[in-house]
C-alpha cells in the first residue's frame, strides 16, 4: 500500500497549491484532483506541466475535464492507492470537499489527513480551527492528523506575519495534539525564518499565472 | 479587519454587505456561485434578506419589487443568467430603480462554458432589454477594485436612480487576492418616490415603467436621456498606463488589462513604447479621453477575451485617426503576455 496524503481545509487556504508543490517534492507520485465543487484554479489545469515533473494528475474520467464541475472522478484513483508511489489527494474546500472520499473509505484507513490553514483567510481564522476540525471529522469519518501552515497574502506576504501565525498555530497544535507537518513558504524566506517543522518551499506558484501579480514597471 | 485574502466573488458579496445591501435575490450559476453562497451565510447576520429565487427572471423581478419598496438591493449572475434578466433590467431602468447587478462572465453563446470570457460586452453595454435605456457598467480588473466598484455602484444607483452593473470576467470572480474592504457606511438617498405606503403624503407613490400617453412617454425618454448625459459628464472613468510617450496604444479592460501590463513591460524592455488605456466604466465609455490618447500613436490594438466587441466603441472613439487592430481569445482561453507582444510586433511590421 502506498503512502496516501489527504489534503483538506477551508475554502481558499491554498490546498491545491500546497498539494501541487508537495507533489513536486514527492515525485514520482500521483496527485488526485478531487475538487468537483469549484472549477477554477485546480491542479488538473497544470496536468501536462506536472506530468513533465513526474506527477501524474488524476482529474475527471471525462474528457475536457478543465471545463467541468461535474462529480466525475477518475477511475484510476482506486488503482493509484494500491501502487507503490505516493498518492496525494487534493480535496475541494470546506467539509463538503471530503464527501467524495466516502466511496474510498475501505482503502483509506491508513491515510494521513492534513488540514491546511491560512491566518489571512476569513474562512480559516485560527479561532475557528477547533470547531472546523470537529466539523470535518464528523462529516468524513476521518481524523485530522496534521496541520499544514500556509499563512500568506500572495505577493504582499510579510515574513513577520508568517512567524506570528506560526507561533499561534504552535499553541493550537500543542493543545489539540495535532502536529504541524509542514509550513509552506517562498524559497526566499527559507534561511531567515526560524521554523522548526519541515518546510515546503516554492520558487513560483504552480496554479497562478505570473501576470496575476499585476507587475508593473 | 485589515487586509485579508479573499476570492473575488466573496469580496464582492462582503463589499455589498458593507455598503448596506438590504436584500439579495439570485439563482445559482458558475462561476459566480460564491456571491449568493456568501450572501446566504452572512447577509442575514447584518440584518439583510437573502432569497434564492426559483429562476433568474424571478430574481430580477424580486429586485425590482424590493427596490420599488425602497430597499437597497442586489442580484448577481453569469452570462446566460444575465441574458434571462434582461427584461427585468429594462423594467428597472424604465422605473428608475436603484439596483446593483453583478455579472461574472463566462464563455458563450448559449450555455457555452464555465471559464472566463468577455463575450458579454455587448450584452452589458447595449443590453438585451427593450426600449431606450442604458445601465451604468463598471469593469474592475482585480479583487480590490471589484469591491470598491461594488460599493461605488450602490452610490451611483442611489444618486441617479439607475441600475448599475458591475461586470467582471470569471477570473476576477474566482481569483484570490489580498483585499481590504472599506466599511464606511453609505447613507441612502431619500427615496421619496418609493412605494413605502402613503403615510402622511397627499398622494400615493407608484413605481412603474408604463406610460401609455405618447407625449408622456417621450418626456420620460428625454428625462432618462438627460440623466445618461449627466452620468457621462460626471462618472466616466479610465486608467492610463505609460501612455504619454507611447507609440502603440493597447486598449483592454478587466483581466486582459493586467496581462497587457505584463506585455508592456516586455515590449518596453525591447524598446517598443507601448501604453495601456483601460476603461473602468464601459457605460459611460471614455470616448473623449481615448480619442486624445490615440492622437500620437501609430496604431491602437484592442485586446479582449472575445471575438471583438469593445472594438466598436474604440473605433468610435478613435474615429479614424489611426488604424485600430484586434487580438482576442475566446472560449475560456486566456492569452499570455507574449501573445500580445507578438501581436504588437506584427503590426509594427517586423520591427
Amino acid at each position: 500500500m502506498s503512502e496516501v496524503l489527504i489534503i483538506t481545509g477551508a475554502y481558499g487556504v491554498g490546498k491545491s497549491e500546497f498539494a501541487s508543490q508537495l507533489a513536486l517534492l514527492k515525485a514520482p507520485c500521483a496527485l488526485a484532483d478531487l475538487d468537483v465543487i469549484n472549477p477554477y484554479f485546480r491542479p488538473r489545469e497544470q496536468a501536462l506541466w506536472l506530468k513533465s515533473k513526474g506527477v501524474d494528475v488524476l482529474g475527471s474520467i471525462l474528457p475536457n475535464h478543465i471545463n467541468q464541475d461535474f462529480p466525475a472522478m477518475s477511475g484510476n484513483l482506486r488503482g493509484a492507492i494500491s501502487q507503490n508511489i505516493p498518492l496525494i489527494i487534493d480535496c475541494a474546500g470546506s467539509e463538503n470537499g471530503l464527501k467524495p472520499l466516502a466511496s474510498f473509505e475501505d482503502v483509506l484507513q491508513n491515510a494521513q489527513v492534513w488540514l491546511v490553514v491560512n491566518a489571512n483567510r476569513p474562512e480559516s481564522f485560527f479561532d475557528q480551527i477547533k470547531p472546523m476540525i470537529e466539523l470535518f471529522e464528523s462529516r468524513s469519518h476521518l481524523r485530522i492528523s496534521g496541520f499544514v501552515h500556509n499563512t500568506h497574502l500572495l505577493d504582499q506576504t510579510d515574513p513577520s506575519m508568517i512567524l506570528k501565525a506560526q507561533a499561534e498555530l504552535e499553541v493550537i497544535s500543542k493543545a489539540l495534539n495535532v502536529p504541524i507537518v509542514y509550513t509552506m513558504i517562498n524559497e526566499k524566506y527559507k534561511s531567515s525564518l526560524p521554523i522548526h517543522n519541515p518546510l515546503v518551499c516554492f520558487d513560483h506558484l504552480i496554479l497562478r499565472s505570473d501576470w496575476m501579480k499585476g507587475e508593473t514597471l | 479587519m485589515g487586509k485579508v485574502l479573499m476570492k473575488g466573488n466573496e469580496a464582492i458579496a462582503q463589499a455589498a454587505i458593507s455598503a448596506g445591501c438590504e436584500g439579495f435575490f439570485g439563482y445559482p450559476i458558475t462561476p459566480q456561485n460564491e456571491v449568493p453562497e456568501y450572501m446566504s451565510k452572512y447577509l442575514a447576520k447584518s440584518g439583510g434578506v437573502f432569497v434564492q429565487a426559483e429562476s433568474e427572471l424571478a430574481a430580477i423581478n424580486m429586485v425590482y419589487g424590493a427596490a420599488a419598496a425602497g430597499a437597497r438591493v442586489m442580484t448577481s449572475s453569469s452570462s446566460p443568467g444575465i441574458a434571462l434578466k434582461q427584461e427585468g433590467i429594462s423594467y428597472c431602468a424604465g422605473a428608475q430603480l436603484p439596483v446593483v447587478i453583478v455579472s461574472i462572465s463566462r464563455g458563450g453563446p448559449g450555455l457555452g462554458g464555465i471559464l472566463p470570457s468577455q463575450g458579454d460586452y455587448n450584452q452589458a453595454t447595449r443590453g438585451g432589454g427593450n426600449g431606450d435605456y442604458r445601465v451604468i457598467v463598471l469593469a474592475p480588473n482585480g479583487v480590490q477594485e471589484a469591491t470598491d466598484m461594488v460599493r461605488h455602484a450602490f452610490k451611483l444607483a442611489d444618486s441617479y436612480r439607475i441600475p448599475v452593473m458591475v461586470m467582471a470576467d470569471g477570473i476576477i470572480g474566482q481569483m484570490m487576492e489580498p483585499v481590504e474592504i472599506d466599511t464606511t457606511p453609505i447613507p441612502k438617498a431619500p427615496n421619496l418616490w418609493a412605494a413605502t405606503g402613503q403615510g402622511k403624503r397627499a398622494h400615493t407613490n407608484m413605481v412603474n415603467s408604463m406610460h401609455l400617453d405618447p407625449y408622456e412617454l417621450e418626456d420620460h425618454n428625454i428625462l432618462l436621456n438627460n440623466k445618461y448625459l449627466e452620468i457621462a459628464k460626471n462618472e466616466t472613468d479610465y486608467e492610463k498606463y505609460l501612455c504619454d510617450d507611447a507609440e502603440v496604444l493597447i486598449v483592454a479592460y478587466g483581466t486582459p488589462s493586467r496581462i497587457v501590463k505584463s506585455a508592456i513591460k516586455t515590449l518596453r524592455e525591447e524598446g517598443i513604447k507601448a501604453g495601456l488605456f483601460r476603461p473602468k466604466t464601459l457605460v459611460p465609455y471614455p470616448f473623449d479621453a481615448l480619442h486624445e490618447a490615440s492622437k500620437s500613436v501609430k496604431f491602437v490594438l484592442v485586446t479582449e477575451l472575445s471575438m471583438g466587441q469593445m472594438i466598436v466603441d474604440v473605433k468610435l472613439a478613435v474615429n479614424g485617426l489611426v488604424p485600430v487592430h484586434f487580438y482576442g481569445r475566446t472560449g475560456g482561453v486566456i492569452f499570455e503576455p507574449q501573445e500580445i507582444v507578438d501581436a504588437v510586433k506584427s503590426h509594427l511590421g517586423g520591427k
